[in-house]
């Protein structure tokens, strides 16, 4: 019966596909994804290559951060003001294996994550117990704790003290080849989060943000999902981590386990949208194409206050996120050009 | 031996008294209003740069009065305008609330670090008193004495000021059941408005009597201060005024009994608020004081 339903599915994929494709977001969908496959072919030069290209990986790094941040948050109701935590355990854990224990890189980097996963739950039951902003602070208060043990000078000898660990081998020598690593994870990573969304689990997680009460008394144990949630985008955030680390080269206690880091996944889940696992990419992108553009006329020093003041605009004046909007003036206008 | 434990307590006063004077006001803002403000360490840390700021312009030379009370009324109305302007639209979603004091709070951190970088500032001229007296071999700031008697008296007349007037009765009112006290004729809205001020001035008050005798350790300070009353409300009970001065006091101890007697001390000394959270939530989440429902 489920091999039928599967045969059944696989060869109705191709229609599928092409009905799919002939929607709005489905043909938009299609089009980013062709203009990302050209883009790193667009100019043989060395610097668009390693500078450029590299910001686009490293947008792509951010956007399956912020979208793990939506999972916990948008998804299933639980404010997370502390997932630096699972970003930088993943990325120390993935540095560690490959620095000292000479792990091949693929070993540490899955080693990582599930480190992250573990986090996830041991950070994740004890929080459980509590709602809104509690957990919000709960989170935030976990992940000073790390910082500051990992920052401890008198601890250095496990945690390496605030120098963290440097000299790490790149995913990928050549930037192209990086560049499609990480892009075909961020697909992959993606289109789970949104079956994940779609499913009847991501229905619970939905029914638990908005009613948990309701959820519990309709027969649904709240605090395994809500554990469940955490260790799934534990799990997320810890790939995008280890990613991040490989990236980078390094790890270090700010650098990885900054609140900077968790005011980074809200901020960009936020500009897109919270809910919208999408809007978490489009924000990410718009968030490394701003810091970039600052860096490059000379605005460094400001670069957080900017952000700090989109954060309080998005938040205070639209809600919903940009992508939505931007979303509907779009369809309007392909409507208008398919002539509707 | 006895300059240590003589250490210990007065330090542990001392945190208490500070910590007392800032986690009071957040504790009333979440009791009134359910308002989780994320932006009261900053508070305080903008307090202190406000004086350093003003101190170094020659307008208010000789004129450290006024650069008080200029500092402490800037900070009351930046409480305000923080409820009207971004609170009071978002109040019915939390997470809205959580990440715009958030956003408040890292604007003025980064507004702070690109004026003043992360040094370390001191400003020693506003002390009210100056010198000091040597207990059992322990030297004990004047300063710090004077703080932690005049931090009473403003608990104490806090406390006076809650039970016996009437802007503190309906402040009271609107915490037990808002809805009621609506009912009732009293604004609510304005009432969290002026708590939020309050909560704002009472971590205004915290800083100019305690930075003079220690030091602006960067704008990263806020944060500390945050996570401290946050710890200090989560012992005592949010919303529990009682609640929050005794967290305030134990939390204090705890502090200065780590960094003196425990070795590699003041580094640890740092994670005890963060661990008091945990321990606190793991076991009793609504606290020492607080009511049973933690929402």
């Amino acid at each position: 019966m489920i091999k039928q339903n599967f045969k059944n599915k696989v060869s109705e994929l191709p229609n599928y596909i092409k009905s799919w494709a002939k929607t709005f977001t489905g043909g938009l969908t299609l089009f980013t994804l062709i203009a990302f496959i050209f883009l790193p072919f667009l100019s043989p030069n060395q610097n668009f290559l390693y500078v450029f290209v590299r910001q686009f990986t490293l947008a792509m790094i951010y956007s399956i951060f912020a979208a793990s941040w939506d999972l916990l948050t948008g998804i299933s109701g639980q404010i997370s003001f502390g997932h630096s935590i699972f970003f930088g355990i993943a990325g120390y854990l993935c540095a560690y294996l490959i620095s000292y224990q000479n792990f091949p890189i693929w070993v540490a980097f899955i080693i990582g994550a599930l480190g992250a996963v573990f986090f996830g739950l041991i950070i994740g039951v004890p929080c459980l117990r509590l709602k809104g902003p509690y957990l919000a602070l709960g989170t935030l208060a976990f992940s000073l704790i790390l910082l500051k043990l990992f920052l401890m000078g008198s601890l250095a000898f496990i945690f390496f003290g605030s120098e963290g660990i440097s000299g790490l081998p790149r995913i990928a020598p050549n930037p192209i080849i990086e560049y499609f690593i990480i892009f075909i994870s961020m697909i992959a990573i993606f289109i789970i989060i949104f079956q994940i969304v779609k499913s009847k689990f991501g229905t619970i997680l939905k029914a638990i943000r908005d009613d948990e009460m309701g959820a519990d008394a309709s027969g649904v144990n709240t605090t395994r999902y809500k554990a469940y949630a955490f260790m799934l985008s534990a799990l997320f955030a810890g790939i995008a981590g280890s990613f991040y680390a490989l990236y980078i080269g390094a790890v270090n206690p700010s650098g990885n386990f900054g609140s900077v880091i968790s005011f980074f996944a809200i901020l960009m889940a936020s500009l897109g949208g919270l809910t919208t696992i999408s809007g978490s990419a489009l924000g990410a992108f718009f968030f490394i194409f701003l810091e970039y553009s600052l860096i490059q006329i000379g605005f460094e020093n400001y670069v957080f206050l900017i952000f700090s003041i989109i954060l309080i605009i998005v938040v205070r004046f639209a809600e919903h996120g940009i992508l939505r909007p931007v979303l509907e003036r779009l369809k309007d206008m392909w409507d208008i050009l398919l002539g509707r | 031996m006895v300059t240590d434990i003589i250490n210990m307590l007065f330090n542990g006063t001392l945190q208490g008294a500070v910590l007392a004077l800032i986690s009071l006001g957040y504790s009333l803002v979440y009791g009134v209003g359910g308002i989780m403000n994320l932006a009261h360490g900053a508070y305080f840390m903008l307090t202190g740069y406000l004086l350093l700021w003003m101190l170094s312009w020659p307008i208010f030379a000789g004129l450290s009065w006024l650069v008080v009370i200029i500092t402490l009324g800037f900070i009351t109305i930046l409480g305000g305008l923080t409820y009207i302007l971004l609170i009071k639209p978002l109040q019915d979603t939390h997470v809205g609330v959580v990440l715009i004091t958030f956003g408040l709070a890292f604007f003025i951190e980064q507004l702070v670090l690109i004026i003043s970088g992360t040094e370390s500032w001191s400003i020693p001229q506003l002390r009210l008193i100056t010198g000091s007296i040597e207990v059992f071999g322990y030297t004990m700031i004047n300063q710090y004495i004077l703080l932690i008697i005049i931090s009473l008296i403003i608990v104490l007349s806090f406390a006076l000021f809650i039970s016996k007037t009437k802007l503190g009765k309906s402040i009271r009112a609107v915490s037990q059941d808002r809805e009621a006290a609506t009912l009732m004729g009293i604004n609510g809205n304005r009432i969290l408005l002026y708590t939020v001020m309050i909560s704002a001035f009472l971590a205004g008050v915290g800083a100019y009597l305690y930075l003079p005798g220690a030091s602006i350790n960067g704008p990263h300070m806020g944060w500390e201060y945050l996570t401290s009353s946050f710890a200090v409300v989560i012992l005592g009970g949010m919303g529990s005024l009682i609640g929050s001065i005794v967290g305030s006091f134990i939390v204090g101890y705890i502090t200065s009994f780590t960094s003196v007697f425990i070795p590699n001390g003041p580094s640890w000394a740092h994670l005890v608020p963060i661990i008091v959270i945990v321990i606190m939530l793991l076991i009793r989440p609504q606290g020492l004081f607080g009511k049973e429902e933690v929402r």
